[in-house]
């Protein structure tokens, strides 16, 4: 059996059709990684468009808001009396609506800079509404020092020692003399939860630790009633995570090597679940790469289906094997192994004696020829038969 | 009688007990024997090579000894 032509064959075909089932199913991964490759780019672009629509669209929101403001007498008063007290009974009703209905977070005054002052680093501080007990130091930090520095608005993310903020910072003037200035700000945190809304991604907002204190950074975790996770990455910490498992969003690259489109990382399964991963920097107010958002989509889906359409190409291939299998030893049967079968049968008979035994070509084809020469074949044996035994006078006929 | 003669009678005397297709046995013999079964005669001179390669094949064919 394993020495028949037929064997070797179906050999030939199974093995066709396995290395053809192999490249298919090979195929078929590639296709499944190329378009979470692209499914995952896109949602990491879709999540930096909306994170800066987000962005742009909260800067307006504070500008506006700074912008009538400042119109306030009372808030000018205060501001230019340097008084906090009084600053608080006019800005903390309006500080609970706005953080209420426009997630609006800081809402800070500060004193002018110094009059000889050239190149201020920060300011002092006169209220934090939000937190009003902490006032009167002095903060270095660049939206601080830019809007000292270049006396008009400024807008940008900054780091705050726990977190990063959207700032909006206005001077505020009379006569023609700065007073002070107002600033109003949004944790970047909760513009995650915006954009999950729109996208149902999950997102993680990762800081870097080279711009946050330790310490404080700790103490807020512990306020909150969080895990101090400051040890859970190297370069980078996890601010807030939309997402229910903070494993899922770890990154262990540097942040500076991250491009400003963003990066495709590896895939997880979690559970029942395929989450295509991806993150992208964020840029502070001086333009300097300050933390990343991590994107986590759920490509469950699409995995399935790449899964499901494999099992069935590998059904069909299967099915196929067998099918060709079939067909091919049947036909091998028919148009091969049973013509040379009877050729064999008759050669047997004709040297048995049967010299007369014709062999009659069944076809036009290869085994056809062969049948031909071999029925000149057994004439010229049956001639050289009659030959021998005439010598030796026996009968022309070979059966005794 | 000559050995070979003999041996081909036995041959065919063991096809016709056991109600055989004779040219088929004898072609299949003749094939594994290397030795033409119809040209053997009773004045045949013997050969022992010859004689002992178509016991082999009866023994082979047939499951016999002659």
């Amino acid at each position: 059996m394993l020495k028949t032509i037929k064997f070797k064959m179906l050999v030939l075909v199974v093995g066709g059709l396995g290395l053809g089932a192999i490249g298919l199913s090979w195929y078929f991964n590639r296709i499944y990684e190329r378009t979470s490759e692209r499914i995952t780019r896109e949602s990491v672009r879709a999540a930096a468009a909306d994170f800066a629509e987000v962005s742009r669209t909260s800067a307006e929101l504070m500008t506006a808001a700074t912008d009538a403001l400042v119109r306030d007498p009372e808030l000018r008063a205060g501001l230019a009396a340097k008084d906090p007290a009084r600053l608080l009974v006019t800005s903390e009703p309006l500080y609970r609506e706005y953080r209420t209905r426009y997630g609006i977070t800081h809402w800070n005054y500060w004193e002018p800079e110094q009059a000889n002052e050239t190149n201020p680093r920060g300011l002092r501080n006169i209220l934090r509404v939000g937190t009003p007990a902490m006032h009167g130091d002095f903060v270095e930090r660049e939206t601080l020092a830019r809007v000292a520095r270049e006396r008009k608005p400024v807008i940008g993310l900054d780091l705050g020692y726990t977190g990063m903020v959207l700032r909006v910072l206005v001077p505020v003037e009379e006569g023609g003399r700065i007073i002070g200035y107002l600033e109003l700000g949004k944790e970047i945190a909760g513009f995650l939860s915006s954009i999950k809304k729109v996208s149902g991604d999950e997102y993680g907002l990762l800081l870097a630790k080279a711009r946050l204190e330790e310490k404080k950074w700790v103490t807020q975790r512990a306020t909150a009633g969080a895990r101090n996770n400051w040890a859970d990455m190297a370069d980078l910490v996890l601010a807030q995570n939309t997402a229910d498992d903070d494993d899922l969003v770890q990154y262990h690259g540097k942040i500076a090597d991250l491009p400003d489109d963003g990066q495709t990382l590896e895939i997880v399964n979690k559970g029942s679940r395929t989450l295509a991963r991806g993150v992208f920097p964020i840029r502070d107010v001086a333009g300097n790469k300050a933390g990343a958002v991590f994107v986590l989509h759920d490509i469950t889906t699409v995995y399935d289906e790449m899964r499901a359409g494999q099992r069935q190409a590998m059904l069909g291939v299967a099915v196929l094997m067998l099918l060709l299998g079939l067909v091919i030893t049947l036909a091998f049967q028919f148009l091969v192994a049973r013509r040379l079968e009877r050729m064999i049968h008759v050669a047997t008979r004709v040297v048995g004696g049967e010299f007369e035994l014709e062999v009659v070509p069944s076809a036009d084809d290869e085994i056809g020829a062969f049948e031909t020469l071999f029925e000149q074949f057994r004439l010229l044996f049956v001639e050289l038969i009659g030959h021998a035994q005439r010598a030796s006078g026996t009968s022309g006929q070979g059966r005794r | 009688m000559g050995k070979l003669y003999d041996a081909k009678l036995k041959v065919e005397q063991l096809i016709a007990e056991r109600k055989l297709n004779e040219t088929e046995v004898k072609g299949q013999l003749s094939l594994r024997s290397g030795l033409l079964l119809a040209l053997v005669r009773e004045e045949t001179p013997d050969d022992p090579t010859k004689l002992e390669k178509l016991r082999a094949a009866v023994r082979a064919v047939l499951k016999a000894e002659i």
